[in-house]
């Protein structure tokens, strides 16, 4: 999916989230959104997930604007916010199972796709207990087995990185993530981590106080912040830090 | 938040920085419900206690009973206070994590619950004094009357309330009143055209109802006081003292039973706040325990056998809800799925509203055929209220009054959330919760015409009088239902956006609020409301209609979190 960004603007009152943002997405990228807290990451998240609409510009999906009623298009984004909603009252499986059949992924092969994944994010054992007994990262990871059986054009992570998911679980989540932007899907996510975020992404989109100020491949943020070294993206970050003062 | 509680988080905010361990916690709390249902609940007894009990209190034939349900009602509300704030507070989170000891929050707790509570005691003594006043036309009376319900009736909630947190068979027991409550009010309301020979019948064998409540036994001497009633009635007040003398060892009893973190595990769900103590994260653990799983070769058995690609709604066995069932269709149902676990109980709720109404018109029979009854012919307000009586009896439980027959079914912001997350459409969600009120709408109208027709008729009015006013009712809350999914949508809407569609939609929707208020005084017109019903219908499917574009085309923003789930609170 092609994403066409397009000097989008996004306030919450007198306080922007987003600047005039604008940003082209090919398919096949793995894009990580960084920045200092209320910088606007998730904010552009929830924009390409369609449930904040900007004040002015446009979102465009392979030329296509954002309608909650186009379900079609709606069908090819999943996102998984930091702490995602999971049905209350229902198990795991119950869970997965009907987000599934929501997005029309219930085919012949569903079920051992299922199986697969929760055996391979270690919930098997708890596939029949209700969502309200999960840890943090259990939770966490119920809700990204249903992306990962789905597999949208389009992910969007807010935070997948810090979701309290153990190592194997994050291992899992970066290997089909690649996986996936090879088999052309696009993946957005955001992150406080910024070591990870340089060495698990294509390209790296800055947000400072709702402006997108950098989105380039790391390489091309060596260069320009002149550091060869794995601390790019902290050298950058307290550079605008050091602006703003 | 007040700003004893503001001033409270703040200094607990100072407190935890200065602690290492506690720098980073990160608590969940659930949003205080129970204050939104508080706040209804004062509505209510104000509401019951002036308007309905209080300026007919001469004339009406069931003032104790009146009065024995707003009493009801303000307890409710005060145990309710006391059970929120002291198991269900977000700042019990908190105060399970600090050294402090389970005696000195449940001294906090306490306080706040009973001082939370004031505005109650002001309402109770307030509508009793208006009643006395009402009654005696005496103002010393009535002060009186307002001085001895401020000093008696707190301590005597504050009891039966500690008495139904510390044996939940009495918070049962006052549950199921609850029924019983809403039918004595309506039975008044059935028989408002008799005069005073069948009122003193009924109040005899009103007393033995209102002494089954358990605040009916105070409202028996002052009826007596206020009435010139047999002093025999004041023997009602005898054991008072004594449930006053008990409040020190209830409380004392409660406060040592009283466990800060088993309160707050009874809301966590499992959750473990990071860097809580370990005690208290073995203590979670221990208390959500998942059951036993069934192993691993099961599971994937079941798994594999699609069962959890199944409707997570199972198909129904009783008939209300078979029709509705069928009714949906397939995707349909699957919605439905994400709004409910489970069913209401449509039908067996139906069956106890036809008991009701069937028992009411019984009594309201026998004693229009054995004793002889002056009827106010000339009028036409009793035979609309009694029809409405009727249609409310068998209406209001199961349609939606109350909340009772809506139970399991959200409405309003509780879609939003899988609108939100999940590739559905504001469309379906919409008529996957319209289906089921046009069924429960056509199952009730034909016996809320019959009974309409039959109260006429006893009444000695032409029965279709009767009937028009029980279908208009009966209509009522088809006519607003699009009208609550659009309040409830707009109550989970970002508030932040400002376009002048969302402006225009603004006005509008305060323009329907207020039209909708008249046409609900409009029903109870002869005929009026047979126009105002479908005036009210169009206006509301419209802006429902309006919100729908509004979110299609991105002019109004659904920002808000899911509902149900529980905020995060930072400190």
């Amino acid at each position: 999916m092609h994403i066409e960004v397009i000097c989008a603007r996004k306030s919450y009152g007198r306080t922007p989230a987003l600047d005039r943002v604008s940003a082209s997405i090919g398919p096949g990228q793995v894009i990580a959104l960084v920045g200092a807290n209320g910088a606007g990451k998730s904010t552009l998240l929830r924009a390409l997930a369609g449930i904040v609409r900007p004040d002015a510009g446009e979102i465009l999906y392979d030329g296509q604007p954002f309608s909650t009623e186009d379900l079609a298009l709606r069908r090819r984004l999943l996102f998984l916010t930091d702490f995602p909603p999971l049905f209350q009252g229902g198990t795991v499986a119950e869970h997965i199972g009907m987000v599934l059949r929501l997005y029309e992924s219930d085919g012949p092969d569903a079920p051992e796709k299922v199986v697969h994944w929760l055996r391979e994010l270690d919930l098997l054992e708890k596939a029949e207990n209700p969502v309200e007994t999960l840890s943090r990262g259990q939770a966490y990871k119920t809700a990204l087995i249903p992306l990962l059986v789905i597999d949208p054009e389009l992910w969007l992570l807010d935070e997948p990185l810090a979701s309290g998911m153990d190592p194997s679980g994050l291992h899992v989540f970066r290997a089909q993530a690649r996986a996936a932007a090879a088999r052309g899907r696009t993946i957005v996510y955001s992150t406080q981590v910024l070591e990870a975020a340089e060495r698990f992404a294509d390209r790296i989109g800055i947000l400072h106080r709702g402006e997108l100020r950098f989105f380039e491949e790391v390489a091309q943020l060596r260069k320009r912040a002149e550091d060869e070294g794995d601390g790019v993206l902290s050298a950058v970050l307290r550079q605008l830090h050091d602006e703003d003062r | 938040m007040n700003t004893i509680d503001r001033r409270f988080l703040l200094g607990l905010r100072r407190l935890l920085r200065r602690e290492p361990r506690f720098r980073r916690l990160d608590f969940k709390t659930r949003a205080g419900l129970w204050g939104e249902s508080a706040k209804r609940m004062l509505v209510l007894v104000i509401g019951a206690g002036i308007i309905g009990a209080a300026p007919a209190i001469r004339d009406f034939p069931l003032p104790r009973l009146a009065s024995t349900v707003v009493l009801w009602l303000a307890l409710g509300i005060v145990a309710g206070a006391l059970r929120q704030s002291l198991e269900r507070d977000p700042h019990l989170f908190v105060l399970a994590l600090l050294p402090v000891s389970d005696r000195e929050v449940f001294a906090r707790q306490f306080r706040k619950g009973i001082v939370g509570s004031w505005k109650t005691f002001v309402a109770v003594a307030l509508g009793f004094g208006w009643a006395t006043w009402k009654s005696t036309d005496s103002v010393p009376n009535a002060l009186l009357s307002a001085a001895a319900f401020a000093c008696v009736f707190p301590p005597l909630a504050v009891a039966i309330a500690v008495a139904s947190l510390r044996w939940r068979a009495i918070a049962l027991w006052l549950h199921s009143t609850f029924f019983v409550a809403i039918a004595a009010g309506l039975l008044g309301n059935v028989f408002p055209s008799v005069r005073h020979g069948i009122a003193a019948l009924l109040q005899r064998h009103g007393d033995a109802i209102a002494a089954t409540f358990p605040t009916g036994w105070l409202v028996l001497p002052w009826h007596a006081w206020t009435s010139d009633g047999p002093h025999l009635l004041y023997l009602a007040a005898l054991p008072l003292p004594v449930v006053l003398a008990t409040i020190p060892a209830l409380v004392s009893w409660l406060r040592e039973s009283y466990r800060v973190r088993d309160s707050v595990l009874l809301s966590a769900f499992g959750e473990v706040p990071e860097g809580a103590p370990p005690e208290f994260a073995e203590a979670v653990a221990n208390a959500s325990a998942a059951p036993r799983s069934r192993g691993e070769t099961t599971i994937v058995d079941d798994l594999l056998a699609r069962r959890f690609l199944a409707d997570q709604l199972p198909a129904p066995t009783a008939w209300i809800e078979r029709w509705v069932w069928r009714w949906w269709t397939p995707r349909q149902r699957l919605c439905a799925g994400f709004l409910s676990s489970d069913w209401p109980r449509w039908s067996r709720h139906f069956l106890v509203s036809l008991g009701l109404a069937t028992t009411a018109l019984g009594i309201g029979w026998a004693i229009r055929t054995t004793i002889r009854i002056e009827v106010w012919s000339e009028a036409w307000l009793p035979v609309w209220l009694a029809g409405g009586a009727v249609s409310a009896l068998i209406g209001l439980p199961f349609q939606s009054g109350f909340g009772r027959g809506f139970k399991g079914i959200p409405q309003g912001n509780q879609v939003l959330s899988p609108f939100l997350w999940q590739p559905l459409a504001f469309g379906e969600l919409t008529f996957v919760l319209l289906k089921p009120n046009l069924v429960r709408t056509l199952v009730m109208l034909p016996a809320c015409v019959g009974f309409g027709m039959i109260v006429a008729w006893i009444l000695e009015f032409p029965p279709w009088t009767g009937a028009t006013i029980a279908l208009q009712i009966s209509l009522v809350p088809l006519a607003v239902f699009p009208w609550t999914l659009t309040a409830g949508f707009r109550s989970g809407l970002s508030t932040y956006r400002r376009s002048l569609a969302a402006w225009i939609a603004g006005g509008i929707y305060v323009l329907a609020c207020v039209a909708n208020l008249a046409g609900l005084v409009g029903v109870f017109f002869p005929l009026v409301g047979l126009a105002v019903l479908p005036a009210m219908a169009l206006l509301n499917l419209g802006q429902l209609a309006l919100l729908r574009r509004l979110l299609r085309t991105g002019k109004l923003d659904a920002l808000r979190p899911p509902g149900g789930q529980r905020t995060v609170t930072t400190l």
